[in-house]
């Protein structure tokens, strides 16, 4: 809350199309759906024990939108190639849709996990923009 | 000034907040110091601005009677015969009605009237008003909006004690306002009373908004 505020003090906002926020540029394959700029990510955070995914998002428009990480599938294939499906590491069940204010950002990053050892992920962010029809939209950040 | 604000936030953030909670990870469900959607709470708070002006008002005709100046003997310096001005400065605190583009706020003007009377050098104006309008963004930049202000001030003046008069306020102003950010707006405004014709205001500003563009869109 205080930091938000520090945030807005600053006058820290997303111009669109710039990827970035005050920590940088946004990292990752970038996308844009409808009023969100997103970049998904592959996470070096060492604390994962699976595979981890950044989601960096900027609302390129003037009034709010939904961010719905919630409805993200992940898949992961195994050494065959066969694709297994992952599940998101949310043991407090936090993950739902959520506003997001004009002109403004947001990062978060997701653990999955498979029942089978994995090497890859691959992500479906075409529900993201919780604003708008979901359409499959797949990224192996 | 935004570099120094930066510098706190990145002072503060989790994985140096030391004392307070020492975060180590990034990735949700393995965080200590903060849940899911911390960038979802701006979006959730209600519409609220904060105003800070400068004003300077003109009146006409001096707005203390004669008959309630007393005997004014610490009075001193030039006298006007007729008009005169007042200045200070101007908190104010507003946020959307459920009927938008509606609006309310309420103000409180604290400063100095030069000459509010035949007798009187100068005399501290204190006033308190609410504001109701409607605004239009003209642009993503440009804001214009026209309100009506209503409520009361009091003057007040030394003579042999402390001597105080009052009047009821009632103001049709006209305002503009450019955003600089989504969050910081300079304006300023001008104003005449529907009381006592002839008497006029004038604002120049900053606000802070909570929600970006006031969540006009």
């Amino acid at each position: 809350m205080n930091r938000l505020l520090l945030l807005v003090l600053a006058g820290c906002s997303y111009k669109a199309g710039s990827y970035s926020d005050f920590r940088g540029p946004f990292p990752g394959l970038r996308q844009t759906l409808g009023c969100i700029d997103l970049a998904v990510g592959r996470s070096g955070d060492p604390s994962a024990d699976g595979p981890a995914v950044s989601y960096a998002f900027g609302n390129r428009c003037v009034h709010p939108v939904t961010i719905d990480l919630a409805t993200i599938h992940a898949i992961g294939h195994d050494t065959d190639g066969v694709a297994h499906p992952m599940v998101a590491l949310d043991p407090q069940r936090e993950l739902q849709p959520l506003p997001l204010d004009a002109l403004f950002f947001g990062r978060e990053t997701i653990e999955y996990s498979a029942r089978v050892p994995v090497n890859d992920i691959c992500v479906d962010i075409g529900g993201i923009n919780g604003d708008e029809p979901r359409t499959e939209s797949w990224v192996c950040p | 000034m935004r570099l120094a604000i930066l510098a706190v936030l990145a002072l503060a953030t989790p994985a140096h907040a030391g004392h307070s909670c020492a975060e180590t990870s990034e990735v949700l469900g393995r965080r200590h110091c903060s849940g899911f959607g911390g960038w979802g709470t701006l979006a959730r708070m209600p519409s609220i601005t904060f105003d800070m002006e400068m004003f300077h008002e003109h009146f006409l005709v001096p707005p203390v009677e004669a008959s309630s100046t007393g005997n004014a003997i610490y009075a001193s310096g030039p006298v006007a015969d007729a008009g005169s001005t007042a200045w200070g400065g101007r908190m104010r605190i507003g946020a959307p009605l459920m009927w938008r583009p509606l609006y309310m706020a309420f103000e409180l003007d604290i400063g100095g009237v030069a000459a509010p009377s035949a007798d009187i050098a100068s005399a501290l104006l204190s006033q308190a008003v609410l504001a109701v309008g409607a605004h239009a963004h003209l642009t993503d930049s440009f804001t214009v909006s026209a309100e009506l202000a209503g409520g009361g001030r009091m003057y007040s003046w030394m003579a042999h004690a402390e001597v105080t008069d009052g009047e009821a306020v009632l103001e049709a102003r006209g305002r503009l306002d450019w955003w600089a950010t989504p969050h910081l707006t300079f304006g300023a405004s001008i104003g005449t009373s529907l009381i006592t014709s002839g008497d006029q205001t004038f604002t120049v500003g900053f606000g802070g908004h909570l929600r970006a563009l006031d969540a006009y869109f």
